[in-house]
């Protein structure tokens, strides 16, 4: 890590003392500025008035040391947004990433194949409005569950009958995400009281590598699976994450720890194992997973061909396509459209990084 | 000392009575014998248009049609007490000039014939007043947004200072406000601990509040001697302030345009999302798990007009993103409507002369040194500074002669629109 110049330091201390601390967690001046003031609206709100300032100077003062130290922001101030939510954070389970672009571009596409739908089935039997079937979505190793609260967030609107079930191993995650989904709920309430759908979330604990129980299997039966496993490797882990990364969040959630026996890398053994539980197990007809860099999103998404080689349904014609960090933008002239794997042509949507493998069945009804 | 010169009561009258305030001129160059036809003509119409739009209403009811209505019966009402007045002074000139009738009566008549006619007069500048077209962003509520122009530190400094003079403006008003946006420059802190300002945003979410501050847009001048200077020199420096329309962001709060305005690609509040470029902060590196950044600054770029907006106040991107689009809306809104006024005002300038407003001029000075604050568009003066730059209510009074001046401009203009739209091959023959 190259060290901070002087003159940056010197030019920080004069818009505040407080800033040289929380720059040497952040590296750049302007980032600093506007944590400096976040953590400051933090602490101002959060002492009770009437207490002397020299407390709340104290306080500020400690969070800046925090933050010097590396700690992530997120956890300092216990929340991160993602989308429109506000998701509690806490030290051992990981932060949500700002990837709410390709959450909230699942819903869009869900929810546009719900119109179709809604329309095809009005046409068929005018006469008596049937109940929509319900949609499941399952979320593996979910964290704080931000992507399935902000999921239900957005197609609560939509669909009569959501389920919605997160799974993690750490039984950390498994609580902190039911906090969330009570301290979104309690956000919503008037939202949720207007309205006449109900969805059901519920958050579990579960080793996606342990044999699964026949109550498990039919538990993840679902419509769409969505994961964002750990996806680094060893030797990235050392050498490419941020400092406040390697420090202070869970290697667990970061770096898979199976031992592999297969033919494939052991940062992709997460993706093995989805695959599998995608097309023999969950019967979904939707996957998504988050992927780290571009090599391991080709990796990927051979694999996932490989995988549908294999099926012994012929009949089922299956789409992957794989997203870039924002699926919904206008892609810019310099990055690729496409990525030809085993003769076929793999569309890259959007604009930015390569960072989730969507794999959809063709004329799939949701 | 007493060395005020007389004053007559009338002008005295006029120029402290509010609401007589936006008149003064008309008052004193038309009187009711001399009511511009071309206005009363416009009047007709608009009371034709009425009666037309009553009736077919009747039956159904049109959100639409009724707010059209709304705005017409006011001169409608106007324009039938103007024209029963009328009928009633010549039928009294008829009395009086009708060698029939006797002395006693003529007398009386003659006696009437006075009180009417004072009353003509009230009654046409209620006409005029009536037609004079409403500000379109006039009830909405506004941004103001504050940044130091030339001038460097003591710009930023005084930008500040204005800031809070708005603010305590409107927290004495009872006005709700939010701080939009923020952002500060690198440098030294003024007296107060405060980095410099760099441009400052403040949501005024009061219905009307457009209307209230729509006089304050322009450069503010400042001339003192500034915290930082060490020799005592007085400094001229100047901060520029724009006053945009708040726009509803969903049909809930709009009572002045719905959604479908929005959605309408005609309509000036319409912005096409093909033409706004998304610009966000993209990480070096990996991204993903790799790191955990807390950026979230968003800059929309609307392309055809080039007009760029920068958030990031908020930790979330979507709030940010959110807060942008309001912003880049209400700019080009704004600045759409300036240009058309800018048309208008072309077409026109041989007529009314000059417009003396605009953003680039300066509109009003701050003089620390006499104490004293000159506003350049009306002319007034106020000597208690302080009391301005608390939001007192000497404030009131600089702000409240504007909005006269600019009432009065903009009676002038109507009757230089309509004297020129029915003398299109004269336009100079009016006044």
């Amino acid at each position: 890590m190259p060290r901070l110049p002087h003159t940056l330091l010197l030019r920080a201390y004069r818009i505040s003392p407080l800033l040289p601390l929380i720059l040497q967690g952040t590296r750049t001046l302007r980032s600093a500025i506007n944590e400096l003031r976040w953590i400051r609206e933090h602490v101002e709100e959060r002492t009770p008035a009437g207490l002397p300032e020299s407390v709340v100077r104290r306080t500020l003062l400690k969070c800046c040391q925090r933050r010097s130290r590396g700690e992530p922001l997120q956890y300092i101030l216990g929340t991160q947004p993602f989308g429109e939510l506000d998701i509690l954070c806490r030290p051992g389970v990981l932060i949500p990433r700002p990837t709410e672009a390709y959450t909230s571009y699942l819903a869009k596409i869900l929810l546009e194949k719900r119109k179709v739908r809604m329309q095809a089935l009005r046409a068929s039997c005018s006469a008596q409005v049937k109940p929509y079937p319900s949609l499941r979505i399952v979320d593996l190793c979910t964290g704080t569950g931000c992507i399935l609260l902000l999921l239900q967030s957005l197609l609560s609107s939509e669909f009569e009958d959501l389920h919605l079930t997160g799974w993690d191993v750490s039984n950390g995650a498994i609580s902190l995400a039911r906090k969330n989904l009570q301290r979104v709920e309690t956000n919503q309430l008037i939202k949720i009281l207007s309205r006449t759908t109900h969805s059901r979330i519920s958050f579990r604990s579960l080793d996606v590598f342990a044999n699964l129980t026949s109550q498990e299997s039919e538990d993840l039966r679902c419509d769409v699976l969505i994961s964002n496993p750990p996806y680094i490797s060893e030797d990235h882990f050392n050498h490419e994450t941020a400092r406040s990364v390697r420090n202070w969040e869970p290697k667990l959630a970061l770096v898979p720890t199976v031992s592999t026996s297969g033919s494939f890398a052991p940062e992709d053994i997460f993706y093995h194992r989805l695959l599998f539980l995608h097309f023999n197990v969950c019967a979904s007809k939707v996957l998504l997973m988050e992927v780290g860099d571009e090599e391991q999103a080709f990796r990927v998404t051979r694999m996932t061909l490989e995988k549908i080689q294999q099926l012994s349904d012929r009949s089922r014609t299956i789409t992957t396509e794989i997203w870039r960090d924002w699926p919904e933008a206008e892609p810019p002239e310099n990055e690729d459209h496409e990525f030809y794997c085993k003769g076929q042509a793999i569309p890259l949507k959007g604009s930015g990084k390569l960072r989730a493998v969507f794999v959809f069945e063709n004329g799939a009804l949701l | 000392m007493s060395g005020a010169p007389w004053i007559c009561r009338r002008c005295i009258n006029t120029y402290l009575r509010p609401g007589r305030r936006r008149l003064i001129r008309f008052a004193s160059t038309a009187s009711h014998e001399s009511f511009s036809p071309v206005l009363l003509a416009r009047a007709r119409n608009m009371a034709v248009e009425h009666d037309r739009l009553v009736e077919e209403t009747a039956e159904t009811f049109d959100a639409k049609i009724s707010k059209r209505i709304g705005e017409l019966r006011k001169v409608t009402t106007a324009l039938k007490e103007w024209e029963e007045n009328q009928s009633a002074l010549s039928e009294l000139q008829a009395l009086i000039t009708d060698p029939t009738s006797d002395e006693e009566l003529r007398e009386l008549a003659a006696d009437d014939l006075t009180s009417t006619r004072t009353q003509m007069g009230t009654l046409s500048q209620n006409l005029v007043t009536s037609l004079t077209p409403k500000h379109p962003f006039e009830d909405m509520p506004c941004l103001m947004e504050i940044r130091p122009g030339a001038g460097g530190g003591e710009a930023a400094l005084f930008a500040s200072d204005l800031l809070r003079m708005y603010r305590a403006f409107c927290a004495r008003r009872g006005y709700r406000v939010s701080m939009m946006k923020y952002d500060v420059a690198d440098g030294d802190s003024g007296d107060t601990g405060e980095p410099p300002l760099a441009e400052a945003i403040l949501e005024v979410e009061a219905s009307g509040a457009y209307g209230e501050f729509r006089s304050e847009a322009g450069v503010h001048r400042v001339q003192r001697v500034p915290a930082t200077e060490s020799k005592g020199r007085t400094h001229t420096s100047a901060v520029s302030v724009l006053v945009l329309p708040s726009l509803p962001v969903n049909e809930s709060d709009g009572q002045d345009i719905g959604q479908a305005d929005l959605n309408d690609p005609n309509s000036d509040y319409y912005v096409s999302p093909a033409d706004v470029r998304t610009d966000v902060m993209r990480s070096r590196g990996a991204g993903g798990q790799h790191v955990n950044t807390t950026d979230s600054a968003i800059r929309l770029t609307h392309i055809p007009t080039n007009t760029v907006v920068n958030m990031q106040d908020s930790r979330s991107q979507h709030q940010n993103r959110a807060k942008a689009w309001q912003l880049l809306r209400s700019k080009l809104a704004q600045a759409r409507r300036d240009a058309r006024e800018e048309e208008v005002t072309k077409l026109r300038r041989g007529v009314i002369g000059i417009a003396k407003m605009g953003r680039e001029n300066k509109i009003r000075t701050y003089n620390y040194g006499q104490q004293r604050v000159t506003d350049h568009r009306s002319g007034l003066s106020v000597r208690n500074l302080d009391d301005v730059m608390e939001g007192g209510f000497e404030l009131d009074k600089v702000i409240d002669s504007v909005k006269t001046w600019l009432g009065e401009r903009e009676m002038q203009s109507l009757l230089a629109e309509e004297e020129e739209a029915s003398h299109p091959s004269k336009p100079n023959k009016s006044k």
